[in-house]
């Protein structure tokens, strides 16, 4: 009777003690809206793969909450000439297989990026070679001097891996293996449903607030929503215009709203008539209601945008564009030689904001006497036609990876990107394509902050895209969840994040 | 009996070769670049040129295939073009998830529909036919991607009974997907049973039966069922080859894991390698499905057994 006695106070202390420590570990699940690819960082340069491999690897340098550029695996660097970089490595950093982190991962990482080729390979085009000085000491070297360089180092495909991993995964690096330095240690990816991974009791930096985290693939937006909902994620990402309004004042949950380094335009094809007149261009700007499609399509997740520059990136000008205003762009269409307007094509893939876009736009340029056509096309054929310059109009978006001016106007206004490099409105202007090859080399802040100020206000003037919206991102999640903080380019870092 | 099994297996041979002929050329014809693709919009000409290089789509379309179909013949199906994964690890990393569903929704659907057929052909134009019949039409024509979020508002945000989405261990995750999956399935055996069966019951061996003095309950299972059967099992079959490759909508409303949903997204990013493996999987689980239910009928019916020999 006394044994029985005993062993039911055991148990009881038992069952307590293994509750205490269920709380202690922390599960925190996040839900995107696709699965990722591969977590090989140097692989294909995918957001929801991206968002899984920024909590595993690590870069030199990184992106602050501000977007100002602050140390990684770098403690430091310095600019020694033109074209030379040199970085001090911290010291006390150890790849999750235990490995020391030096500066020969860094020119191992580099030298991977352009062998394999990374697709995010053109981001580190401009550097030249990495040459190991010390232990902890790097020199980067540029074939010419590149000032947004840092900005491009910071992006999460330029991530350092640890060689000896990577030769001995083989096929199986990315999906089987990931070995980094970050915060979060890979423990495994099922294919189609989840990856799981666990603290790094290891970190050199503050560790992760909870022990594991579980990013889900979740394509549905409302599922997605609907689990936000029920308790089954703690995180959403990504909600739809929708489902906010439907979440809205759901307890048990909260919304959080941020801006984002993409926008949507309407590109012209300059080269063709009637788009090689600027004023045809600037009367559809004003033909327009912008706001209408904020309202109507984004309910709110966008804000119109005066000029071709998300407003986070470095040296986004505040312009206030082209208001709505359709007898100022009957009267520009009529001086332009269109009086009764004209018939033209606006292209649009499959993507469903996009195609309610063009319908919006086509009766409102209906209005002022340009009959549009709305071609939808394939995703594939999207990309291969429009740079072969085929269309009248097209909708696309814009993301502004590295938030520096130079990734966000170079490949879309320069004469020298034509087509598939980014400038598929064909837009060539002498002046501007000579700002942006100075901003590229110019070190100095306010220099350049000037340089891209007139280069947005040549491109606003003379537009060669009908400037729509600057996009935001709603992600949801459990009231108990804290320590948030959403990265504009939408690759979050989980490690502050914990439960209540 | 073996003879044919290994005929028809031998038979499969240039099937499979005449389909992944079929795929890659068709994959081909398509527009679109699976470098560009990979690349998307932004992509410098001189990257886009290597990565074609290495991917090997700079050879022209016959020496890719026949390089694949080498490989192939060694069971080496490449690797996928997007995530550097051997192809049969991405297959066999899915498979199962699919493979699970289908058996679930195939078993919900004979449960289900096998009953229902009979007890209606039983008693034809009583009010158990009829509201079944009706039943059997809604379900067939229920879409698919309807039922799914209606099914998920009920059972996981109404009641809280069961998880929306998601493969995370146990069964509870596979009730919604697997009746979702199942429904249209259900419908369509329930309706073939039921005709399968009013047909038999008006042979005449059956009168006989009933003549004899047999109870009618033991006239339907014993003497009709048997027979009524046949057509079931081949809809059974086809059904089942139908749902593996079928299951992408439910896939995606429910966020399982499975095979269907991943070829949707290697079409649309074309990536040759996986959609071509993904296929031949598809092709060889449907014609082994068929074998299977072929082998079946001379069990069913003693009469098929000669044609086998």
């Amino acid at each position: 009777m006394f044994r029985k006695s005993w062993l039911v106070v055991l148990l009881v202390l038992a069952v307590t003690f293994a509750g205490v420590g269920m709380a202690a570990a922390q599960t925190l699940t996040v839900a995107q809206g696709a699965d990722p690819v591969t977590l090989d960082p140097h692989g294909q340069n995918d957001q929801p793969s991206a968002r899984v491999r920024v909590q595993i690897f690590e870069t030199l340098v990184n992106h602050g909450p501000n977007l100002e550029v602050i140390p990684g695996l770098a403690k430091s660097w310095e600019q020694i000439d033109d074209v030379t970089w040199k970085f001090e490595l911290r010291d006390n950093v150890k790849f999750h297989n235990g490995d020391g982190f030096t500066a020969a991962d860094v020119k191992y990482s580099f030298e991977r990026i352009k062998e394999l080729p990374s697709p995010a390979a053109f981001l580190i085009d401009s550097v030249k070679e990495v040459v190991v000085v010390a232990p902890y000491t790097v020199h980067i070297v540029l074939h010419e001097p590149f000032a947004p360089i840092l900005a491009h180092l910071a992006h999460p495909s330029n991530a350092i891996v640890n060689r000896r991993s990577v030769e001995e995964a083989g096929d199986g690096f990315g999906s089987l293996v990931a070995v980094g330095t970050g915060p979060f240690v890979f423990e495994e990816w099922v294919s189609g449903s989840h990856v799981r991974l666990s603290r790094n009791e290891n970190y050199w930096g503050e560790p992760a607030k909870v022990e594991t985290l579980i990013i889900r693939g979740i394509p549905e937006n409302t599922v997605r929503a609907i689990e936000l909902e029920t308790g089954g994620v703690d995180i959403a990402y990504n909600i739809d215009p929708t489902d906010e309004f439907r979440l809205t004042g759901v307890p048990g949950l909260r919304l959080d709203k941020s801006q984002t380094l993409s926008t949507s335009y309407i590109g012209f094809n300059v080269q063709k008539e009637p788009f090689n007149d600027v004023r045809v261009r600037q009367a559809i700007n004003y033909a327009l209601d912008v706001e209408a499609v904020v309202d109507y399509i984004y309910t709110g997740q966008a804000a119109p945008a005066g000029g071709p520059l998300a407003p986070l990136v470095w040296g986004a000008i505040d312009v206030e564009g082209y208001q709505f205003d359709p007898e100022k762009a009957k009267a520009l269409l009529a001086e332009a030689g269109y009086p009764n307007g004209f018939s033209t094509t606006i292209w649009t893939n499959d993507n469903p904001l996009r195609m309610q876009i063009a319908e919006m736009f086509q009766a409102d340029l209906a209005e002022i006497g340009v009959d549009v056509e709305v071609l939808i096309v394939p995703w594939a054929t999207y990309l291969e036609d429009t740079a072969a310059g085929k269309h009248d109009m097209f909708i696309l978006g814009w993301v502004t990876v590295t938030a520096d001016p130079d990734y966000g106007l170079y490949a879309l206004f320069h004469s020298t990107q034509f087509g598939n490099p980014g400038n598929r409105s064909f837009y060539s202007n002498e002046r501007v394509d000579e700002l942006l090859d100075l901003g590229r080399v110019e070190a100095d802040p306010d220099k350049r902050a000037a340089i891209y100020a007139e280069a947005q206000e040549l491109i606003v003037a003379e537009a060669p895209w009908a400037f729509l919206i600057a996009t935001m991102e709603v992600n949801g999640m459990r009231d108990n969840v804290e320590g948030f903080m959403a990265h504009p380019a939408g690759h979050h870092k989980l490690s502050t994040v914990y439960k209540k | 009996m073996w003879r044919y099994i290994v005929r028809r297996l031998l038979s499969l041979i240039p099937v499979l070769i005449g389909i992944s002929l079929f795929v890659f050329l068709l994959m081909h014809i398509t527009p679109g670049d699976p470098a560009q693709l990979m690349l998307g919009e932004g992509a410098p000409a001189h990257q886009l040129e290597a990565l074609r290089e290495s991917m090997g789509l700079n050879k022209p379309w016959y020496v890719q295939y026949l390089s694949w179909l080498k490989n192939a013949a060694k069971l080496d199906f490449g690797n996928s073009l997007r995530s550097k994964k051997p192809v049969s690890m991405e297959i066999l990393d899915r498979l199962p998830a699919t493979a699970e569903l289908a058996l679930a929704a195939v078993t919900i659907a004979v449960m289900i529909g096998v009953p229902v057929g009979i007890l209606s052909a039983s008693r034809p134009n009583s009010t158990f036919d009829n509201v079944a019949m009706v039943g059997a039409l809604t379900g067939v024509g229920m879409p698919v991607f309807w039922q799914g979020i209606m099914l998920i508002l009920l059972f996981s945000v109404t009641f809280q009974l069961l998880p929306s989405s998601g493969r995370l261990g146990g069964l509870q995750y596979l009730v919604l997907p697997a009746v979702t999956l199942g429904t249209a399935a259900t419908a369509s055996i329930a309706r073939l049973t039921r005709s399968a069966m009013l047909d038999v019951l008006q042979q005449d061996y059956v009168r006989t039966a009933r003549a004899k003095g047999l109870r009618r309950r033991k006239v339907i299972y014993r003497h009709a069922l048997r027979n009524a059967l046949i057509p079931v099992v081949t809809m059974i079959g086809l059904q089942f080859g139908g749902l593996m490759s079928g299951a992408v909508l439910t896939e995606t409303i429910f966020a399982w894991p499975g095979i269907g949903r991943m070829l949707v997204e290697a079409i649309n990013n074309k990536d040759f390698p996986l959609v071509q493996g993904t296929i031949m999987t598809f092709a060889l689980t449907y014609a082994l499905v068929n074998l299977f239910v072929d082998v079946l009928y001379a069990f069913l019916d003693p009469r098929l057994r000669a044609t086998y020999e």
